[in-house]
């Protein structure tokens, strides 16, 4: 039952920005419009089409199976998956890389990451994050020249 | 002519070339390792140093570094799902699905074998056809290229697997993306909502990086894996690879083929070349149904034809003066630089067809350098799957938002990725095919540009020009061939 109400708010999001696109595309110059129309129109009716079967499995297992419980059923084993709290951590690592630039928002991840959510000792942490910075230097910034983005207040 | 090419093959082994040519394949193993960084960045990097030497000795450099490129890009692909470059994004499909089967050795022993094969076909492709090419590129036009980005897409019913439905949504999802940016003919921007990052449309780089990579580990912790892979890699693991690549010699030799034609043509890169060699493979596979569940024919195809396009996309350059690729644009203006026109005369005896010849021998030697070099390095990478993943993936995936950032050095790359990542991470689950969505992403921008300029240019008499049929043809086979598969399957099943 998760895997469907997920598949239903997937299929709904990528409709509504199939929608999105179907609509922004009518004020485009005629040349400009073609495959916009090509793609969004199908897309729309294919996501449409999809969510109908999804409602119906939904539906049909509400009657033949245990009662769905939204919080329990659904909430609670997304919000505990493991790649659940990797996003969030990516998230996160996206912040600091905006706040404090990606040289250093990179070993303070790579630090965070392994020490406070997978429990990895201090020291074999520290070692792997200053190992990154220093592969980060010496290959990037040292040997090809591309500079970090510099972060807010890198 | 021989003597063109025995002046050639002295000219590229003799001192300084050859220290050249290998500094330039070690450079550009190199830039292959490093996720995001592709042949444009190696040649582009490469350029100001050459200007200042021997025609000879800088070509040696920028090929030699170009040619190995996608060689070295394979092994973060098989390994970790990272693709190294764009043009080894399909060979992730089975080489990632191998590791963790625990034959990581084997997938990147097949990877090399196929790379240097690949990369020595397409050198003897462009020593045999430079001398008469000429015919054959200036009969495609554009709407033999439109044709050919449809062929391109036709290549979606073959990759995709499950739910017809499914995979057609993944399509539109790609083909909705790809118009994301300027619009290619009329200069106007199409979904930007205001965002400039988006004027110049989702990076393809950060887009595989996220889809693939990100998502792959996201699912590696959901599913409660302790390690990328729980069997010790041994050599004869990568000997084993080697082995599959002979056995399945035929198939490299198609691949091949692929990387040198679709190589030819200008505008169609390596991205859209492994994924159409890919396809072939798992059309023409005795167990169609294990691609994707990693079967060794899905990365020797893919890498067969990515090398082996170096040898077709100079030929375009060489002959006419057209790039092939991206970085076959910066070489052309390498040539300019030292005063050489490329043209005719490239190609005549008596001037500079030795050159053409130097340039064979620099890609061969460069492939098999690049293969020595890579079997230590791969097979001290095959340990690396032996590390928990609570220590490897935090390292993979600050090397995942480098490998985003530094194609373009922008911000909004490292967001693309984190939010394809999602949707990868989303598709992978729920069972929507992430090629299919790719192909759409990289051949939808190209079939709008050449739809509009062969409508403009032809009007739709297009249709009826000799090439353009035997295109639209080859693309109706590819598009029936898995339908009716599964019907001989299915007769059969039910016969017995």
């Amino acid at each position: 039952m998760t895997k469907h109400i997920f598949e239903a708010f997937f299929l709904l999001l990528l409709a509504a920005l199939f929608a999105v696109m179907l609509l922004d595309a009518d004020s485009y110059h005629r040349s400009s419009r073609l495959l916009p129309y090509l793609a969004s129109i199908p897309g729309f009716v294919f996501c449409a089409i999809l969510i109908g079967k999804v409602a119906l499995t939904i539906a049909k297992e509400r009657k033949t199976g245990p009662a769905f419980r939204f919080v329990d059923d659904f909430v609670k084993p997304v919000v505990t998956n493991a790649a659940f709290h990797l996003l969030l951590g990516l998230v996160a690592f996206a912040l600091l890389i905006y706040l404090v630039g990606l040289m250093y928002a990179l070993p303070l991840f790579i630090f965070l990451m392994m020490y406070m959510l997978y429990k990895e000792s201090l020291i074999v942490s520290a070692i792997v994050a200053l190992g990154g910075l220093a592969v980060y230097y010496f290959v990037f910034i040292y040997a090809l020249g591309i500079y970090p983005y510099s972060g807010l207040f890198g | 002519m021989f003597e063109a090419m025995v002046s050639g093959l002295v000219q590229v082994i003799s001192a300084p070339t050859i220290y050249y040519l290998i500094l330039g394949a070690v450079i550009g193993g190199l830039i292959g390792f490093i996720p995001g960084l592709s042949g444009i960045f190696a040649v582009a990097i490469l350029l100001p140093f050459v200007t200042s030497m021997d025609v000879l000795a800088g070509l040696a450099l920028l090929l030699g570094a170009h040619s190995v490129i996608n060689t070295t890009g394979g092994i973060t692909g098989i390994l970790f799902s990272v693709p190294g470059t764009p043009g080894t994004a399909a060979t992730i499909l089975d080489g990632f699905p191998l590791t963790q089967k625990g034959e990581a050795g084997r997938a990147l022993g097949a990877n090399l074998m196929a790379s240097l094969l690949g990369g020595v076909i397409g050198a003897i492709f462009l020593s045999l056809l430079a001398p008469s090419i000429r015919p054959i590129v200036l009969s495609f036009q554009t709407p033999e290229f439109f044709m050919m980005t449809l062929f391109g897409l036709s290549v979606i019913a073959i990759v995709s697997s499950g739910s017809v439905l499914k995979a057609a949504v993944a399509a539109a999802l790609g083909l909705a993306l790809s118009t994301v940016g300027m619009d290619p003919v009329l200069g106007q921007f199409r979904f930007t909502f205001g965002i400039p990052y988006l004027s110049s449309g989702v990076g393809l780089v950060s887009v595989a990086i996220g889809i693939f990579a990100i998502a792959e580990m996201m699912d590696l912790l959901s599913q409660k894996f302790v390690k990328l892979s729980g069997t010790k890699q041994k050599m004869s693991f990568m000997l084993e690879g080697i082995k599959d690549t002979f056995r399945h010699w035929w198939l490299v030799v198609r691949g091949a083929f692929i990387g040198c034609f679709f190589g030819a043509l200008p505008g169609i890169g390596s991205d859209t070349i492994n994924f159409v060699a890919y396809a072939h493979a798992k059309q023409t596979s005795k167990s169609p149904e294990t691609f994707g569940y990693g079967n060794i024919e899905g990365v020797i195809a893919p890498e067969s034809a990515n090398n082996a396009k170096e040898g077709g996309s100079l030929l375009p350059t060489l002959a006419f003066g057209i790039p092939g690729s991206a970085p076959m644009a910066l070489i052309l203006g390498a040539f300019v630089i030292w005063g050489i026109a490329p043209g005719p005369s490239m190609l005549d005896p008596a001037r500079d067809l030795h050159i053409v010849y130097a340039m064979v021998y620099t890609i061969v030697i460069a492939n098999v350098i690049g293969t020595l070099m890579c079997f230590p390095l791969s097979f001290l990478a095959t340990r690396l799957t032996n590390i928990r993943l609570t220590a490897l993936i935090p390292a993979l995936l600050a090397v995942c938002f480098i490998g985003a950032y530094v194609y373009h050095e922008m911000y909004g790359d490292i967001v693309i990725a984190l939010v394809f990542g999602l949707l990868g991470f989303a598709m992978k689950k729920l069972g929507y095919s992430r090629v299919v969505m790719i192909i759409g992403i990289v051949l939808g921008g190209l079939a709008e540009q050449y739809y509009i300029l062969t409508t403009r240019l032809y009007g739709y008499d297009f249709l009826f020009r000799p090439i353009v049929l035997i295109i639209m043809a080859v693309a109706a086979v590819f598009l029936l061939t898995p339908f009716v598969q599964s019907k001989i399957r299915s007769r059969r099943r039910n016969g017995s």
